[in-house]
């Protein structure tokens, strides 16, 4: 089973109960669902699990999807709804205040995207901003959270994220727009800092 | 931020999206404003910053992970009580219950249908015949009984027979000149047939003594009595008699007239079916004799099978007045 099958295809195997198609298809989107629950969310550890729990929702309703839109579409829909979800009970804000640190390695969150032609201390500066900018996106409103981080992080068109977000495209390059101006503000103040 | 470009229009000139006329547009605006070109940076800085969010890496048990709580759901779904009333729900069982259901209720038809069977009097126990709960069901049996000897002859029988002081006084009954008794017996309270058997047996067999092979038919009528006529007219004699009072009416015919002989008993037969009220006659004769038997024409079919089934036999049957005509033989 090779990596040229399709979206599609491999849901038609998984359809048919086919594990190792189901294995793949998680194998290929685990990465972007973990870092985009993750910078949703502004937890890492929070981030994998609800990845998780879309990995499983995606095995459970597979079913449900009829092809009408794009499979990533229907997946990040899910992962929305999860991530929405996720904090939204009084018992799911208690869990996750009372919440001990999982055995997931914290270190592996915080990674960076290293420029080669920069000095190191160029780079450190980067890094820095880039985990500043993370933590300031954790407390942009959700509404400009999430179509910042899937035009800026995830690079999807605008058409998608209306789609993933049952939104008019107006309306996510005004939200992306607002969003944005807020984190240029924070941006700023790290630059300053440096 | 300039009210002419916003940062969506800087995104597009970062990454080389606008057209010519766009760019040199831009640019020579560009050169011209320092705030534009303040926004521009703020704008270059925050993408800069974006692309240096760090990645987080996913570990490796990640799939293997999913997997396991895959299986692991789909194991309590098994047990689960959603899972359980998803179970009780699905088509199978829904047809299963349904067939069950429908075995059930054909198999307490049947079992209805056997209790309903006619039941002998307190003389007989010949085969019966039953008729469907909802129809009128008639059922007759023979039953041969030597009560005194044996040696006496059918015919001294029909000589002997008489019937009961106490029914003959309340039955009305025109004798003809040629020894013919007709008995209209109008129900709902048909005393010469209430009366104790025993007793009213006993009273004629005080007056006559009755030495015979006593034949005894047993005619049940089931279900919705007031709406079921039965005349039954017997060529020697015979008794009826009605255990429920129903409004029934009964008439010997004049066809019985012509052979019949005083009445020799009645007997009260029991109610078969506690789920089902019918009334039941009984005719006593002896063998050879003829009774007409007249009931709604559905019923008579059924009476005349049920009659054959138990060894009568049937002489005529007359449509026109729903009535048929049959023989007592052994």
């Amino acid at each position: 089973m090779g990596e040229e099958l399709r979206d599609l295809d491999l849901v038609e195997r998984i359809r048919e109960g086919d594990e190792r198609a189901f294995r793949l298809l998680v194998n290929r989107w685990r990465s972007r669902l973990v870092n985009f629950c993750a910078r949703r969310l502004g937890n890492p550890i929070d981030g994998e699990e609800v990845a998780q729990e879309v990995c499983v929702v995606l095995y459970e309703k597979i079913n449900t999807f009829r092809g009408d839109s794009q499979f990533s579409t229907w997946l990040y829909r899910i992962a929305v709804n999860r991530c929405r979800n996720r904090y939204g009970s009084w018992w799911s804000r208690l869990k996750r205040n009372g919440k001990r640190v999982s055995s997931v390695d914290r270190e592996t969150s915080e990674i960076a995207v290293v420029d080669r032609d920069s000095s190191p201390e160029q780079n450190m500066q980067k890094v820095q901003a880039g985990k500043l900018l993370m933590s300031h996106l954790a407390h942009l409103p959700e509404i400009f959270r999430e179509v910042v981080i899937f035009r800026d992080l995830e690079e999807l068109s605008y058409e998608e994220i209306g789609a993933i977000l049952g939104i008019s495209e107006g309306t996510v390059k005004s939200r992306i727009s607002r969003g944005r101006a807020m984190l240029q503000e924070s941006v700023a103040e790290v630059r300053n800092e440096f | 931020m300039s009210s002419k470009y916003d940062n969506l229009f800087f995104e597009r000139y970062i990454r080389g999206e606008l057209s010519q006329s766009e760019r040199d547009q831009f640019e020579n605006d560009l050169t011209s404003s320092e705030p534009l070109r303040l926004e521009l940076l703020s704008a270059q800085a925050y993408f800069e910053a974006i692309h240096a969010v760090p990645e987080i890496s996913v570990s490796e048990e990640f799939t293997d992970r999913v997997v396991r709580e895959v299986r692991a759901r789909a194991d309590r779904r098994k047990f689960s009580f959603a899972g359980l009333l998803k179970g009780l729900f699905s088509r199978e069982s829904i047809g299963v219950v349904i067939s069950m259901v429908v075995l059930a209720v054909l198999f307490r038809s049947q079992l209805t249908s056997v209790v309903n069977q006619f039941e002998p009097s307190m003389k007989s126990s010949a085969p019966m015949e039953t008729f469907s709960n909802d129809e009128v069901s008639a059922t007759s049996a023979v039953q041969e009984s030597a009560l005194v000897d044996e040696k006496q002859s059918m015919s001294e029988a029909r000589s002997n027979v008489v019937v009961p002081v106490q029914s003959a006084k309340k039955m009305k009954m025109d004798q003809s000149s040629d020894g013919m008794s007709e008995g209209t017996m109008s129900s709902p309270q048909p005393q010469i047939l209430a009366a104790a058997p025993s007793v009213s047996y006993q009273e004629s067999a005080k007056e006559q003594e009755i030495i015979a092979v006593e034949e005894s038919k047993s005619i049940a009528v089931q279900n919705e009595a007031v709406q079921n006529e039965a005349v039954l007219g017997s060529s020697s004699g015979m008794a009826m008699k009605k255990s429920a009072v129903p409004k029934m009416e009964r008439s010997l015919s004049e066809e019985s007239i012509a052979d019949a002989v005083p009445m020799e008993k009645s007997v009260l037969t029991k109610e078969s079916s506690r789920d089902f009220p019918f009334v039941q006659y009984e005719a006593t004769a002896t063998i050879g004799d003829t009774i007409r038997v007249t009931l709604p024409a559905k019923n008579l079919r059924r009476f005349i099978s049920a009659w054959k089934k138990s060894g009568g036999s049937v002489i005529d049957t007359v449509v026109a007045d729903s009535s048929a005509i049959v023989r007592v033989v052994r």
